[in-house]
């Protein structure tokens, strides 16, 4: 754990310390305005918005997969990436994505409406069923794409390459205040998490199991999913949506160190911070000019590595 | 349901115009002396207003004028923010309709003051660039309104036009745009009622071919338009267009529309 | 200890127990029989507070059910669902550690105490061999064993198991059997398992049920039930008995 927020510093101050504009932190301290723009006002807060984006859809990640008992779970599953890019299509289409910010809070809220909407649907006999989640999240993920498509058929062409890109997932343009506000959930999901983690971890041997060691299971479910998704639609609403490091992660980090979930929790938040620091870094260094979509790189960077864990495993 | 969601589409620009005049950022109050342009129609009309020389650096797409090519690039819809600062512009202009929704978010945090215009139709050229001439200080007046007022034309018999930017599927320029406008402008109409860049029903197009078909020269190869007619077994008038010339709602939209009539009268005399 | 009194339990309109009435001592080896569907693992379920009956009341140590604390109940009451799976690979030794979590707090780590009880646990179910040994490489026998121990972890006083023997061959069948045996007789507590198998439950359990369509038919020591017309009446088919061994007549 020591070592992994070691790397993480190391991480974010490799990720500061390199970019297009060649700019040197002792000019920045020593107060050369350039240096001090380019570094305190653009690359740190886009690093560090890196590895709180990466911090939350880990932890949905490895919560998601433990409460649904199912490997494939990510932090999108429950409709939250659906709910957020319709919000964000739509937007776009009645063109009102013009204007700053919009995006950001039709998406979030997008995000909630979507992860009510699942629960209420799979929620019977006082029961909240995790394959009926499974199956509400899948079907409203789908229902959302159709309306995606129709949206994007309508929207004015130009306005349609920004919001694609925003859908690919992007760091472009971060700023204190996205780092401050996504800082804030990532804080009060990390502590409802960790106050529930003891009695979510028992989860993994299934429901039955949990509840006879007196786990209230639903209220477990509830704070644990609703958690997750708020955490994760607050990083959609900052930063589109980014895929592959709220699967890989936790996998990663069991691979790493076979345990529970309350170390698998803190592992696989600092572990997603450092994955989508590194790929930024290499979306940002990848072509002299422009950036390549860091969706893209969390894959190129973390599947090799989870590869090659997988084939030591035993 | 057509005339709804072109109400809707309509009425929403609308709005958007408003608020975007409403939330203009406070302009630089002494003269601007760098700027970085981010869109290639952005770059034009600094060329073609005078203030060229203004120009420290552009997004990947600027190639016209000549000049304007051998600026600095930086980036294309999310331009790299960092390479922007240390050209040290005091003014970044972007197009309303390639702005990436965080532009403005990440420039405010990078103190350097953004512009957005908006050229969604045709009378916004115009009226965009006598903005910037104001904000920027340039010398030419811009004479687009007054060339495109030339360039209008009444037809006994308005021809329909279709203008293909893809042909397989078949992707069209829809109603509501700098392009419809040229249209009307140029006594054609536009063959599709939809608004935006919508996908054409290959039925519409064999059942009901337009007179005119256009498109660019560069990314539609003439194959794939004879291909395309074949197939819908109509014969339809096809010429290939600059794309730059027609997309890019600039400065030259005047040539756009000259070498539209252009093409029209030619067709006119055909038949 | 264990007072069951007119239970019932459907799930929507399917009726699984019906107004069962039942009592338990301490130190007792129970096996509960009955075809598939007679609502062995529903009463079970109830017994073990996953259920809350539709009627009826249980009482545990003189206590409503409802009435313990979830946690105070789980300390002293052990229950193995059928086929339990972690859905990621663990290690024995994490599997039964994780016994001992109705003893822990919110923020409590499992201590060297709580250590020493899984390790005793393990070695009690003669598992301590395999200790650091993944669930999802052992055989169906040694993961039964692994589950026992970490039911066994939390010092139950009752043992609630769901068809443990089910999936075992038969030397495998017989080494569990006389581990319940044993653990009854050397810790004192009462355990109730689900099973179809009656020769082996008659062999080793104190006390039998049978239950049929939901409700009790028969509640009474091995000897009554082994008797070919019994078995005729609850189960169904023709058999006789050679040394105390049911064994069918075939046509």
């Amino acid at each position: 754990m020591l070592l992994l927020l070691a790397a993480l510093v190391i991480a974010i101050f490799v990720a500061s310390t390199f970019g297009t504009a060649s700019v040197s932190w002792r000019d920045a301290i020593a107060g050369e305005p350039t240096a001090r723009t380019v570094l305190f006002d653009i690359r740190l807060p886009r690093v560090l918005l890196a590895a709180l984006v990466g911090a939350a859809l880990a932890s949905a990640g490895v919560t998601f997969q433990t409460l649904l008992r199912n490997p494939l779970a990510d932090p999108f599953i429950l409709g939250v990436s659906g709910g957020a890019a319709c919000g964000a299509a739509v937007t776009t289409a009645l063109g009102l994505a013009r204007i700053p910010g919009v995006v950001s809070i039709v998406a979030f809220l997008g995000a909630c409406a979507a992860t009510a909407a699942v629960f209420v649907l799979a929620r019977r006999r006082e029961y909240t069923d995790p394959t009926r989640l499974l199956l509400s999240g899948l079907v409203l993920n789908a229902l959302f794409s159709a309306i995606i498509l129709i949206a994007f058929a309508l929207a004015p062409a130009g306005d349609l390459t920004a919001a694609l890109r925003w859908m690919m997932g992007t760091l472009f343009g971060a700023t204190w205040n996205d780092v401050v506000l996504l800082l804030a959930f990532v804080i009060v999901a990390m502590i409802a998490l960790f106050t529930i983690g003891g009695d979510l971890r028992m989860l993994a041997f299934g429901e039955d199991d949990a509840k006879s060691r007196g786990v209230d299971t639903e209220r477990i479910k509830l704070i644990g999913f609703a958690a997750g998704s708020i955490v994760t639609g607050a990083a959609v609403a900052v930063s589109g949506i980014i895929g592959f490091v709220g699967l890989l992660v936790p996998h990663l980090m069991r691979l790493m160190w076979r345990r529970d979930y309350r170390v698998l929790l803190p592992l696989s938040t600092v572990g997603g911070a450092i994955l989508l620091v590194l790929a930024d870094l290499a979306s940002r260094l990848a072509l002299p000019d422009s950036e390549l979509p860091v969706g893209a790189f969390t894959a190129i960077l973390g599947v090799p590595f989870f590869l090659s864990l997988l084939r030591r495993s035993r | 349901m057509n005339k709804t969601l072109r109400f809707i589409v309509h009425r929403s620009s609308f709005i958007v115009l408003l608020v975007l005049a409403c939330a203009q950022p406070q302009e630089p109050r002494h003269a601007v002396q760098r700027v970085v342009s981010l869109a290639p129609n952005v770059t034009e009309m600094l060329f073609a207003l005078g203030c060229g020389s203004k120009v420290v650096g552009t997004d990947n797409f600027s190639d016209y004028p000549e000049g304007a090519s051998r600026l600095p690039r930086v980036g294309g819809v999310e331009p790299n923010i960092e390479k922007i600062v240390s050209l040290h512009p005091d003014l970044v202009i972007a197009s309303a309709s390639n702005a990436h929704p965080n532009l403005r978010h990440a420039l405010e945090a990078a103190h350097v003051p953004l512009k957005v215009i908006t050229t969604d139709h045709l009378a916004q050229v115009d009226s965009s660039m006598r903005d910037l001439a104001r904000a920027l200080g340039c010398p030419n007046p811009p004479r687009v309104a007054l060339e495109l007022e030339q360039q209008r034309r009444k037809r006994a018999k308005p021809p329909r036009i279709l203008f293909a930017v893809w042909t397989e599927p078949l992707y069209v320029a829809g109603t509501g745009s700098f392009v419809d406008d040229l249209f009307v402008l140029t006594g054609a109409q536009n063959a599709v009622s939809a608004p935006g860049w919508p996908q054409y029903s290959f039925e519409s197009f064999a059942a009901h071919p337009p007179d005119l078909l256009l498109y660019p020269s560069k990314s539609v190869k003439r194959e794939a338009v004879d291909a395309l007619l074949r197939r819908a077994n109509v014969h339809v008038y096809a010429v290939p267009v600059d794309e730059n010339l027609f997309t890019r709602p600039g400065p030259r939209m005047p040539l756009a529309a000259a070498a539209l009539n252009h093409i029209i009268d030619l067709w006119e005399m055909s038949h | 200890m264990l007072a069951i009194r007119g239970v019932s339990y459907a799930y929507d309109s399917v009726v699984a127990v019906r107004d069962l009435t039942a009592d338990f001592q301490r130190t007792q080896l129970v096996a509960l029989t009955g075809p598939n569907g007679s609502g062995k693992s529903t009463l079970l379920k109830m017994l073990a507070r996953v259920l809350a009956p539709d009627a009826g009341t249980i009482d545990f140590e003189d206590r409503d059910l409802a009435a313990w604390r979830p946690k105070e109940y789980a300390r002293r009451v052990g229950y193995l669902p059928q086929d339990p799976d972690p859905t990621f690979p663990m290690r024995a030794f994490d599997v039964v550690l994780s016994g001992r979590a109705p003893f822990l707090g919110r923020f409590e780590w499992e201590s060297d105490a709580d250590r020493e009880e899984a390790h005793r646990a393990l070695a009690q179910c003669d598992a301590a061999d395999l200790t650091d040994r993944y669930l999802d490489e052992m055989s169906g026998g040694e993961r039964k064993r692994v589950f026992l121990a970490r039911v066994l972890a939390g010092h139950p006083k009752l043992i609630l198991l769901d068809e443990p023997l089910a999936s075992l061959d038969v030397s495998h069948v017989q080494q569990f059997s006389r581990l319940l045996r044993d653990i009854v007789g050397r810790t004192e507590t009462t355990v109730i398992y689900a099973t179809h198998d009656l020769n082996w439950a008659a062999a080793y359990s104190d006390r039998m049920l049978v239950m049929q369509r939901g409700s009790l038919a028969l509640d009474a020591p091995p000897a009554e039930l082994m008797r070919p017309d019994v078995v005729r009446d609850l189960f169904g088919f023709d058999a006789r008995v050679v040394d105390g061994w049911l064994v069918p007549r075939l046509p």
